[in-house]
């Protein structure tokens, strides 16, 4: 289990309105990891925000976690 | 809905409905009991914001394996959060963009559960206070570069911030570039009129 992916977890379900449809897949790679993050259709927003700014400090977030692991997240939200 | 009246045969079937009407867990919400007797129990229950994000950060922060913990006060019109442990340099790195990152989430957070704008407010230490008063002498700075020698000066991003250090300062006037994410402010002389 990894801490990366509860964190984003944890983050989106206290964002939507469907935290039951929360989902993380972690796509591990040598030097960087993807975090693919899927939510219902209707809670797209809710994760994105306006001009991407949710999205963006969800990013700042993991980007500040990764330093204690040394290790880059990269953040993906799927439709 | 962020509070109401809630009934059940004893305090615990009352607190339940309370969580399921409110759409809220058990620490979220703050209650009292209205009535209790005959086998009934009413409480008044209502969504506590300074107990939401309590539990968001912690939960947050056990996730991530962050060794952070937060403390939060009521300032008048706002909730200030106090975020301290040792991983607190995580966010106060590269300009505190984690720390912004997480206030705007907390903002985001209790945006969609209550029913009125509550300005949530995430400090490290006095972290935002001193970095506010280094982009101020900044500002200051550029603004007499440009006085002496009459030839504009761009500084990156904190635009609101540039703007209101220097709105006082009759010597020069500013202006924002940039569109989308990156954005810059140029302090340039000021015409006369």
């Amino acid at each position: 289990m990894s801490a990366m992916k509860d964190l984003l977890e944890e983050i989106a379900r206290a964002l939507v309105d469907n935290p039951e449809d929360v989902q993380v897949t972690e796509v591990e790679g040598e030097q960087t990891t993807v975090l693919e993050l899927r939510v219902r259709n209707e809670d797209l927003g809710k994760v994105i925000g306006r001009q991407g700014r949710t999205a963006r400090a969800i990013r700042t977030l993991l980007a500040a976690a990764g330093m204690k692991v040394h290790k880059r997240f990269v953040l993906e939200i799927l439709e | 809905m962020t509070a109401g009246r809630f009934s059940g045969r004893t305090l615990d079937e009352a607190l339940s409905a309370a969580c399921s009407g409110l759409c809220a867990r058990i620490g979220e919400i703050h209650y009292e009991v209205d009535r209790e007797g005959q086998g009934e129990v009413i409480v008044q229950a209502s969504l506590d914001p300074a107990a939401i994000l309590g539990l968001f950060l912690s939960e947050t922060f056990r996730a991530g394996q962050l060794e952070l913990s937060s403390r939060l006060e009521e300032d008048g019109e706002a909730l200030v959060v106090r975020i301290e442990g040792p991983d607190t340099t995580l966010l106060t790195a590269r300009g505190g963009e984690a720390l912004d990152g997480l206030q705007y989430l907390c903002n985001r957070v209790l945006d969609g559960r209550m029913r009125e704008h509550l300005p949530v407010h995430v400090e490290v230490g006095d972290f935002k206070e001193q970095r506010a008063r280094r982009l101020f002498r900044k500002a200051e700075e550029a603004a007499d570069t440009v006085a002496r020698t009459g030839r504009p000066q761009t500084l990156p991003a904190a635009r609101r911030h540039i703007h209101l250090a220097l709105a006082e300062d009759d010597r020069v006037e500013t202006e924002s570039e940039g569109r989308g994410f990156i954005k810059r402010v140029i302090v340039r002389p000021r015409r006369r009129r």
